[in-house]
């Protein structure tokens, strides 16, 4: 039954999610996950292995990149979920705010669940907030992951040539050269790009159907069209893991019930607010 | 079509060399550095401002069209007083502390060149205390703050309230941009203007500077 009632919402919106196949057997399910797809490979491995999983939506990768289109996206999940479901239910948000695109979000018969981070690297590393800054070399660290790997839009980066022939058919030499200097040359800025690891990293890819190796190979390979040094890290599943058990935690968590939003403060706390105060 | 015309058709097109050549030509026929300025470059890169706003165009056609408007600038920049170029006022603009993003950033200071600003641009990762020197040192009407990062924007905050107790309280004025930032963030850290993009944030300095 769920299928017909969701169809105009995939029509409008078919670049932005992948459904999950597992959500339409658990549409009943009183606790369900909407991700950003950079953790797919992440929740389905944990996932797999829990009696009872929530049922999964992933949601495009980048779209943090326009924030409020993000916001607009998941605003909308929120809300098709809404009128799908009679009871109370909690959707569990594989997200950090992304840009801000997590904030402003609201519900009317939901409760959100919020990870306290600003975007998907603790969640990977398997740390707080407050832990991350030593791990980024102050930002200089172009991360990789299983999902940054797979569905990362590295158009420019990944594509020099044909992106070169385009300015140049486009716009000629000089300016094209121009322009694949001007766009790529944030890349200097940056001092290494760094694979987080987590130990089940062949679990991942034999779930994924890729040999041995594979994230790791690809992150070489980007860290070379970067000029970068590649390097690669420890990371945990404990995160990840305690969203999809319900996310109870109150110091990793946001519990973002209805007449409540997320906000990031002047002061950079992640909090939840009433939205009768909200300034927004 | 005159030659005015034409300079602001190359212009749009991001034909640099071209965009010179007619401002050389234009010299050439008597009209003044101001009158190019006002009635040759600008206005095309009025155009490109708008069509970059209505998603008409995007960053490739505007990077280029700024370009061309750089080329036909160092024509006139020797030809052009002083007074003239800071005329409309001073921006001082950067990339927040620990934040290397700065293509958005240097389309901002490339518009803001455009509409007659003079522009000091710091780079990225820029702490705090640089703008608020930065502005002292150009005695600059506008610091222009840019962040892409939630955990680097929450800096801004430092920078009005060194700003509010430097000698350029009251008079300097900060305005703030990037993806995650919003009026919302502006008004919670006390800052004078949002823009959310760079065509928005040119005029938003332009307004500022005339108030």
């Amino acid at each position: 039954m769920a299928l017909p009632l969701t169809l105009p919402w995939l029509l409008k919106r078919p670049l932005n999610f992948v459904l999950h196949k597992r959500a339409y057997m658990n549409c009943h399910s009183n606790t369900i996950v909407i991700s950003c797809e950079v953790f797919r490979h992440e929740i389905e491995l944990i996932t797999s292995q829990m009696e009872n999983p929530p049922a999964t939506y992933f949601m495009e990768m980048g779209l943090h990149e326009r924030p409020d289109r993000l916001r607009e996206t998941v605003q909308d999940f929120v809300l098709e979920q809404e009128a799908l479901r009679p009871n109370e239910f909690t959707i569990l948000m594989a997200y950090g705010l992304c840009g801000q695109g997590l904030t402003e979000i609201t519900c009317t018969r939901a409760t959100l669940v919020l990870p306290k981070v600003h975007d998907c690297i603790p969640l990977l590393l398997g740390i707080k907030q407050d832990e991350a800054g030593g791990h980024s070399l102050n930002g200089q660290t172009y991360w990789q992951s299983p999902g940054w790997v797979s569905y990362a839009h590295s158009e420019l980066l990944r594509n020099k040539e044909a992106k070169y022939k385009e300015y140049l058919d486009k716009y000629g030499e000089d300016n094209a050269q121009y322009l694949m200097e001007e766009q790529l040359s944030w890349l200097q800025n940056y001092q290494t790009v760094r694979l987080i690891r987590w130990p089940q990293m062949t679990q991942m890819e034999t779930r994924a159907e890729k040999p041995s190796g594979f994230f790791e190979d690809e992150a070489r390979c980007f860290a070379r069209e970067a000029e970068l040094p590649y390097t690669d890290c420890v990371g945990a599943d404990s995160y990840l893991r305690a969203l999809l058990e319900g996310g109870k935690d109150p110091e990793l968590f946001l519990h973002i019930k209805p007449g409540y939003t997320a906000q990031l403060n002047a002061d950079g706390a992640i909090i939840t607010v009433e939205l009768t105060t909200y300034d927004g | 079509m005159s030659v005015l015309n034409d300079m602001s058709e190359m212009l749009q097109k991001g034909k640099s060399a071209e965009t010179a050549e007619l401002v050389q030509k234009a010299l050439d026929e008597g009209m003044s550095p101001q009158h190019i300025l006002d009635n040759g470059l600008m206005p095309g890169m009025d155009v490109i401002g708008e069509r970059f706003k209505n998603n008409d165009i995007f960053i490739p056609e505007v990077l280029i069209a700024a370009r061309a408007m750089a080329a036909g600038t160092d024509v006139l920049r020797p030809l052009l007083s002083a007074s003239d170029s800071a005329d409309k006022g001073t921006v001082v603009i950067g990339t927040i502390k620990d934040d290397l993003h700065d293509i958005g950033k240097n389309l901002v200071a490339m518009m803001m060149e455009s509409k007659g600003l003079k522009v000091v641009n710091l780079g990225n990762n820029v702490p705090p205390e640089k703008y608020i020197e930065a502005a002292i040192e150009h005695d600059a009407d506008i610091i222009a703050c840019s962040a892409l990062l939630t955990t680097t924007m929450v800096q801004m905050k430092e920078v009005v309230s060194l700003l509010a107790e430097s000698s350029l309280a009251g008079k300097t004025k900060v305005i703030v941009g990037g993806a995650p930032v919003n009026q919302a963030y502006c008004d919670s850290i006390g800052a004078d203007g949002f823009a959310s993009d760079a065509t928005l944030a040119a005029e938003k300095a332009l307004e500022l500077c005339a108030a």
